[in-house]
């Protein structure tokens, strides 16, 4: 006999499982399908999960909406800045109520008054956003009314202009010419409500205002020297000068009633106070006019409600119900010419990143720099978590159930092993190893779970193509658009991982019977036949 | 008890030797009483040898069958087969003693029954980790030379009594042991298929040089495949003699 290896070939092995196994065919059939069904359980429940996972993924990337940074001015409170009165606690107790009750007036003392702005978004902090690694485009929230005439039209209209990012949802809605070219431009977009005001009522008249320039005006005092009286006269509404002076003198007139009216002293000076800091003629209200000229590129129509289900999830498309929309550093340059504005600066702006990954980095730097932010990266973590969670909670169990298949496995494998004893005892006494019988028992276990993992995943992919339906049914019903693609994922990897876990389970589960097996003295088992 | 006289002490060379046994003790424990199964027996065995186990029933002869195909271990007492110790053999090495060197054919056919002629002939040569078309064309000759050509596909229960034993001497020789050691091979047969039978076993061996230590009830049959013949008695050789 030559000294050739004494491995046995895989393809024996695996063909002594197959017919031990064939000799048991209802033994076998029974424990395949209990492994099969676990395997199935276990499937679908990942299979969902994955699928879920991916059909928000595609929600939310359909728009640029996961990529928006929304940042806004940061207001705090500092301790120092608080007067010691204020935040001093009087009378006998625990330190540690001290602590908090100080902690209690601090914020509180923080809603009477201003709070220090930690950093404004004024043109320097803007361009300091902007310059933020992969930040593809600063979008500057500017929302403000004032007056716009269009060329060749007399009529003076009250408009309300805003910025928009020339890629959102508006883009929808044109129905005469193009986009904003990009984030700097003197172009605007007009809507369709506004040339109707004009007289441009005809549908095909809208393309007439295209190419037309726009000149836009806003107003705004110069110090801070507001009062009831002036906010009334020459806030947004715009009053005409015949109106603010009948509105002065009913004023003063409510004045006179405020001091018969019966009253507690204190609000009757309040009041009084709130009236009369304003100056009594209008010429001599200080405040300048800023205004610019644009070129009417495009026009949009009215947003419907089917439109707001299109819309851009988050922040940066919010251009619904404004008349006038302008390129954003565009709007916020001009907005940013009132030096009243320009040293509050703006409220708040959004950040488009470059790509998804690199969100959570521009949201560190964002706080870094003094600025409070959110993006729907951090909405979006939490909804994913939770379908992990309840993934994972499901493929649990279905876990469980694949264990109690495998403990039916070891029973029955071990009935089989004393069924066999005669047998495995006669190839001990032909010169089998003890590693190789015990091999032959543990592909007989493995053997099972691929062939009732393979079926469960089988079964799973036909259940998939029913359950996709009747999920897709219950998820549409709460998600602006339909889901693309199916709700039941089958990456390689589950494909291969499932059966392979299934194998994996049911070799463990043939370990025990396997070293029995090993063990067989062949004396005794040949001695009785 | 008559005197043990081993006349091959001095007509054999040690490194000629196919067997050697030194003062071979295997005691059984049943329920509480010792039996001694073998008591403190030598034997030597020249390669090539055929020698005939004779004696009674409950004798020994299948243990120190056992003990020589390194299935049992001794109680006492050394074993070489083949120029290797058995008692300084782990169990790897004992296996692959027991595939590569000794072939047995046992008292009981000992076949597999759910597998075919062939396959329980090709059995021992997977456990050498061999290729199937070597494997299938060897056990399909070792068939054909105990003249079962045409029965490769039977199992084992559609085989007669003097074919499931022609099965297991093929099983037995496929791996072309240098001793084969054959438990009342015939003991199930008729006398015209025990002569048949043995015919085959015996061209091969001489083909082979096979060491054969056959255990046997049978006088004539003794005589016929032996050279020498070992009476046992009580775990003990009460004598030998030519045949
Ligand atoms: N496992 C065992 N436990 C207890 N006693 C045993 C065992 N195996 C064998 N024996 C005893 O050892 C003695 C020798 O048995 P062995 O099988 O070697 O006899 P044998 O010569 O082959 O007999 P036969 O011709 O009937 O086959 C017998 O008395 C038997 O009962
Ligand atoms: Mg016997």
């Amino acid at each position: 006999m030559s000294r050739s290896s004494t491995r046995m070939r895989a393809s024996d092995l695996l063909s002594i499982a197959v017919s031990a196994l064939a000799q048991q065919k209802v033994r076998t059939a029974l424990t395949v399908l209990g492994v099969a069904v676990g395997t199935f359980a276990l499937i679908v429940s990942i299979s969902v999960g994955q699928g879920v996972d991916r059909a928000i993924l595609d929600l939310f990337r359909g728009t640029n909406a996961l990529r928006q940074v929304a940042v806004y001015v940061k207001y705090e409170t500092v301790p120092g800045d608080v007067p010691e009165a204020n935040k001093t606690v009087i009378g006998d107790m625990s330190e540690s109520k001290r602590a908090r009750l100080r902690h209690a007036m601090i914020r509180k003392w923080d809603r009477r008054s201003v709070a220090r702005v930690k950093n404004r978004l004024d043109q320097e902090g803007l361009e300091r956003l902007a310059k933020v690694p992969h930040v593809e485009r600063l979008v500057p929230v500017v929302q403000h009314a004032g007056r716009g005439k269009v060329e060749g039209f007399s009529k003076d209209l009250e408009v309300n202009f805003s910025s928009a990012d020339p890629d959102s949802d508006f883009n929808n809605r044109l129905i005469a010419g193009r986009s904003l070219t990009n984030d700097v431009c003197q172009e605007a977009i007009v809507h369709e409500f506004l040339l109707y005001e004009l007289g441009m009522v005809a549908d095909e008249d809208v393309r007439k205002a295209i190419g037309k320039s726009i000149r836009l005006e806003y107003r705004m005092g110069r110090g801070s020297n507001w009062s009831l009286t002036h906010l009334l006269t020459f806030g947004p509404k715009g009053f005409t000068a015949i109106e603010s002076e009948a509105l002065i003198r009913a004023l003063h007139r409510l004045a006179i009633l405020i001091k018969l009216l019966p009253i507690p002293g204190e609000e009757r000076v309040a009041f009084l106070k709130l009236l009369e800091r304003s100056p009594i003629e209008t010429e001599s209200m200080r405040e300048d006019i800023f205004e610019e000229t644009f070129t009417i590129v495009g026009v949009m129509r009215e947003a419907l409600p089917e439109d707001e289900k299109r819309n851009n999830l988050f922040f940066a498309g919010n251009s619904n119900g404004t008349d006038i929309l302008l390129p954003p550093r565009t709007a916020a340059k001009f907005f940013l010419r009132s030096s009243v504005l320009a040293e509050n600066g703006l409220n708040n702006a959004v950040l488009i990143v470059d790509r998804d990954e690199n969100v959570k980095a521009v949201t560190k730097a964002v706080e870094a720099s003094g600025f409070s932010q959110s993006s729907l990266v951090q909405v979006l973590e939490t909804i994913r978590m939770n379908v992990l969670l309840i993934s994972l909670a499901t493929a649990f169990i279905a876990a469980v159930a694949l264990t109690v298949a495998a403990i039916g496995i070891t029973n029955t494998m071990i009935m089989s092993v004393l069924e066999r004893i005669h047998e495995i005892g006669i190839m001990k006494a032909l010169g089998a190893r003890t590693s190789q019988i015990r091999v032959i028992f543990l592909v007989e276990g493995a053997f099972i779970g691929l062939l009732g993992g393979s079926l469960g995943l089988l079964l799973s992919w036909l259940a998939s193509i029913p359950g996709d339906r009747f999920a897709k049914s219950i998820m549409e019903a709460q998600t602006p658009r339909p889901v693309a693609g199916s709700l039941f994922a089958f990456p390689l990897w589950l494909v291969l991982g499932g059966p392979a876990l299934a194998a994996l389970i049911t070799m463990l589960a043939s370990v025990y019977p396997a070293s029995r097996a090993a063990k067989v003295d062949p004396i005794t088992s040949l001695r009785h036949e | 008890m008559p005197p043990i006289v081993p006349i091959s002490e001095h007509t054999i060379k040690t490194s000629e030797l196919a067997v050697e046994a030194r003062g071979l003790t295997k005691t059984y424990d049943a329920g509480g009483s010792t039996i001694w199964a073998l008591r403190s027996l030598d034997l030597r065995i020249g390669r090539g040898e055929r020698v005939a186990l004779l004696g009674k029933s409950g004798s020994g002869k299948s243990t120190l069958l056992n003990l020589l195909g390194g299935l049992d271990q001794p109680t006492s007492g050394t074993i070489r087969v083949a120029g290797a110790d058995l008692h300084a053999m782990r169990p790897d090495a004992m296996a692959r003693f027991r595939l590569e060197t000794v072939g047995m054919i046992f008292q009981a056919y000992n076949l597999i029954d759910s597998r075919t002629a062939l396959e329980n002939v090709e059995l021992p040569m997977i456990f050498a980790g061999r290729g199937k078309r070597a494997r299938r064309a060897r056990a399909r000759d070792a068939l054909a030379e105990v003249g079962l050509s045409d029965r490769l596909s039977h199992r084992p229960n559609q085989l007669s009594g003097g074919e499931r034993q022609r099965v297991a001497i093929a099983r037995a020789l496929v791996n072309r042991p240098s001793v084969l050691l054959a438990d009342e091979p015939t003991g199930n047969l008729d006398s015209t298929t025990a002569r048949e039978v043995l015919d085959h076993l015996l061209d091969h061996l001489t083909q082979n040089k096979t060491t054969l230590i056959v255990v046997t009830h049978d006088k004539d049959l003794a005589d016929l495949a032996a050279a020498r013949i070992v009476r046992l008695h009580d775990g003990q050789i009460v004598s030998e003699d030519e045949s």
